[in-house]
């Protein structure tokens, strides 16, 4: 019985069909429906050969290109992070040199190169240093214009 | 002859997807293309959505889990194309039946079909104007002989719309005869 549905239900469903068909038939007619058919298929006998491999074509192509952009953004990422650490270590250094000269104390500078600054500079040993007034607190700019006013003043006398 | 699923077994496992995918596109590229050309009637237009149904069944082929049959899954792709190029062209305003009849007899005469008759006109018109779904099921159940389970999932619907949808066009069709 069950072999039987089976091969039932293929035939019901061709019967089926068959009414279905008919209906559309009977309105146009067998042989205008097949050349409407026809007329779809109508194409040159190399075209599906010629759009198999424009497929292929557009997929290996769309395949490369893609490729490309990960290759030339992976290549931006690597040049701009390399740019990025050069001038990162290039700003640590700098501010460490500039740290590490705050930091020199005058017990720290050589006894010879305050010597030579000072006959470099000679008009420092004519300041009266014991007149001079000035605070300690002051600014180092601040100190220096009052020894150059000093020093002029002594000149004028 | 390597079954489709076979083939698309071969595809999700290896690395060389193409000898695959050339098969399944060479064995069923003309039933797409023919599908796609009843309903837009232009070679040239059925010729790109058909390059775009092939290029989603690569991108997507991978996760195809075979639930369905790959001709049910392939038609269904081929139907949203055809649904979304055939609604863009209403909005833009291009969709013309008489376009569509000239190029319709254009390809007749070009195969050397005797002119097309009054009764020929007459079908192509008349299924010209059927709404895009009933014209899709009219198409996939009249030349592609598909049952109504497989013009269902196809459509997205249950077999008794798909049924519904069929005899309604064959109705509106009776409708345009009487009327032409």
């Amino acid at each position: 019985m069950e072999g039987q549905n089976n091969t039932m239900q293929p035939m019901d469903n061709d019967i089926i069909l068959n009414e279905d068909k008919a209906q559309v038939e009977a309105l146009f007619g067998k042989k205008a429906l097949t050349h409407f058919e026809e007329a779809q298929q109508a194409t040159s006998d190399a075209f599906f050969d010629i759009q198999a491999a424009q497929i292929l074509a557009g997929l290996k192509k769309k395949g490369k290109a893609k490729i490309y952009t990960i290759g030339s953004f992976r290549q931006l990422a690597i040049a701009a992070s390399f740019i990025i650490f050069i001038a990162a270590t290039y700003i640590f250094i700098q501010s460490k040199k500039q740290d590490a000269m705050a930091k020199v104390t005058i017990e720290e500078i050589p006894t010879e190169e305050i010597n030579n600054y000072l006959v470099s500079n000679d008009w420092l040993n004519e300041l009266d240093w014991e007149n001079t007034t000035l605070k300690e607190d002051l600014p180092i700019d601040a100190w220096n214009n009052a020894l150059i006013k000093d020093s002029n003043k002594n000149e004028k006398n | 002859m390597q079954s489709d699923q076979a083939l698309i077994i071969e595809f999700q496992a290896s690395s060389n997807k193409e000898a695959p995918y050339t098969i399944l596109l060479k064995r069923h590229q003309q039933k797409v293309y023919y599908q796609i050309k009843r309903m837009v009637s232009n070679h040239m237009d059925a010729d790109d959505i058909a390059q775009q149904v092939w290029i989603k069944v690569w991108n997507k082929l991978d996760g195809f889990k075979m639930e369905s049959e790959f001709t049910t899954w392939i038609f269904r792709i081929a139907y949203n194309e055809t649904i979304n190029f055939l609604q863009k062209q209403q909005k833009i305003g291009d969709h013309n039946v008489s376009d569509e009849l000239i190029d319709y007899e254009q390809a007749a005469s070009s195969t050397d079909h005797p002119k097309s008759s009054q009764i020929q006109i007459t079908l192509d018109t008349a299924i010209q104007q059927l709404p895009e779904k009933q014209r899709f099921v009219f198409m996939l159940r009249y030349f592609e002989e598909m049952n109504y389970e497989k013009i269902a999932s196809i459509t997205g619907t249950t077999v008794g719309g798909a049924k519904a949808n069929y005899h309604q066009a064959i109705k509106k069709m009776e409708e345009f005869v009487k009327h032409a």
